[in-house]
């Protein structure tokens, strides 16, 4: 929505906007509540949520936060908060593109270059199937494409 | 030590430690009352068009004709190192470490970040053939490429001195750089060659007798003699 | 799910699409007495006022941050150091060449 509205201010400049060209605003009304409701509630359970995500990783395969002698829980940490709270931006403001610009390709770089895409892979799936326990059926189905296109883009 | 204009980015003054700050939006301050362009790092930026590139490319050929190819690479070279220079000090202002500690990929990475806001275009490394001594760079929207279109031979001799001066600088020995694959060629994507310069001569010389990227990956993976 | 059919699902619920205007036009910006609700053309007109479409919304009142943002200071450190044995630096690329 957020770049919607700035590619609108763009191309309205001395005109007024058509229908078409305001629907992106209808729709982000229709849906703001549950984005609200579901960015205070992601918000409310972020220590559970990245709790749970990282007990996930562990046992899918503990080796994703230690090798060897060294520990990568704290990175991982700071990593997995970070994109949630990215994440849950992008869901208030309706925004997946500048979620992408803003972050996720810059975060991408990062993430290859530490060779973390499958822990990245393994956090944010989980991630999807964790917050469905804190979101209703309806937020969980704004929020999880939006995990998922994080999934995407940092497990490769 | 901080460049003239490294205080005329507000949003890096509030948030310095907000890393991603690449997009558009981000990375360039407009300062209206100066008419100046400053970027994250500090540097001054201008904008400028596809013209800019044809008209630098064009009015070199004017001048020199064909040595306009080792004109730019000269260019592009001191470029590089210069720009390693400005690296070393924003690098480290930027992430407290220095890039001789830093993860390379990650440094590399970092390096190419501002590139690619600047509109360059996006690049992968391939190091694969590293322990042969030769890597290889994938780049994409080459900005010189795309602004000239298919024109049947390789354009990217700026890129090309762009790397081989930062890389020469970075790991302190002398290396050169090739183009072997260029989207002005009608390919998909430009390839570039970074290694020592014999082997960059030697691929130069294959490309010279007609040899492809594919052909010139294969003999330097085989270890064929350069000469 | 793509953009577009994300918001068609959202949507799916929806008769007849709804014009911007209309949309809108549900809204009793000027909290002014509404006449009848027959009056309205638009069927199941949610709101009366904007102020009660935005008093809808989950607002906590809070003005300072939920304890959930207090993590450990991140140390911006750790981005760069090597940390596994097998991570390359300048010096091994150095070696290479």
């Amino acid at each position: 929505m957020l770049s919607q509205l700035q590619t609108l201010v763009r191309e309205v400049d001395g005109r007024y906007a058509t229908d078409t060209e305001l629907l992106f605003l209808q729709n982000y009304l229709q849906t703001a509540r549950l984005r609200f409701s579901a960015y205070q509630k992601i918000q409310k359970a972020e220590k559970d949520i990245i709790r749970q995500v990282k007990q996930k990783l562990k046992a899918t395969n503990p080796k994703l936060l230690r090798r060897g002698k060294v520990d990568f829980s704290a990175k991982w940490q700071r990593d997995a908060v970070s994109g949630l709270r990215f994440c849950a931006h992008a869901l208030l403001v309706a925004d997946e593109e500048g979620l992408e610009e803003n972050f996720l390709l810059w975060f991408q770089s990062v993430m290859r270059s530490f060779k973390a895409q499958k822990s990245c892979d393994i956090t944010y799936k989980a991630m999807q199937d964790i917050v469905r326990q804190y979101l209703t059926p309806q937020e969980a189905e704004l929020f999880c494409p939006i995990l998922a296109q994080a999934r995407l883009l940092l497990g490769q | 030590m901080d460049t003239p204009s490294v205080r005329a980015h507000t949003l890096r003054q509030k948030y310095p430690q907000k890393h991603n700050h690449y997009n558009f939006a981000d990375f360039f301050q407009f300062n209206e009352s100066e008419g100046t362009i400053a970027d994250w790092n500090g540097s001054r930026n201008i904008l400028t068009s596809e013209d800019f590139i044809i008209g630098l490319l064009e009015g070199l050929e004017e001048e020199v004709g064909a040595a306009s190819a080792a004109v730019m690479y000269s260019i592009g070279v001191e470029w590089g190192k210069q720009d390693s220079l400005f690296f070393d000090q924003w690098f480290e202002r930027e992430y407290k470490v220095s890039p001789q500690q830093a993860n390379l990929m990650f440094l590399l990475e970092t390096w190419w970040w501002p590139f690619t806001a600047q509109g360059w275009g996006r690049w992968e490394i391939d190091m694969a053939d590293r322990q042969q001594g030769f890597m290889f760079i994938n780049l994409f929207d080459s900005a010189v490429a795309r602004t000239l279109g298919d024109v049947g031979k390789p354009v990217c001799y700026l890129y090309a001195g762009l790397y081989a001066g930062f890389f020469t600088e970075m790991v302190r020995k002398q290396l050169s750089c090739i183009e072997i694959q260029c989207y002005s060629m009608g390919e998909t994507y430009c390839k570039f060659l970074l290694g020592a310069k014999e082997r960059i001569d030697a691929a130069a010389f294959w490309l010279n007798e007609g040899a492809t990227a594919i052909d010139i990956e294969k003999r330097l993976r085989s270890g064929e003699p350069l000469s | 799910m793509s953009e577009p059919a994300r918001l068609h699902a959202l949507n799916h619920q929806k008769q007849d699409p709804l014009s911007v205007s209309d949309f809108f036009g549900q809204f009793n910006w000027y909290g002014s007495p509404l006449l009848s609700p027959e009056s309205l053309d638009i069927a199941g007109t949610p709101y009366e006022t904007v102020g009660q479409f935005f008093s809808t919304f989950p607002w906590q009142q809070s003005t300072t941050v939920l304890s959930s943002d207090d993590w450990e200071a991140f140390s911006n450190d750790e981005v760069t150091n090597p940390i596994e044995d097998d991570t390359l630096t300048l010096e091994d690329l150095s070696a290479l060449f």
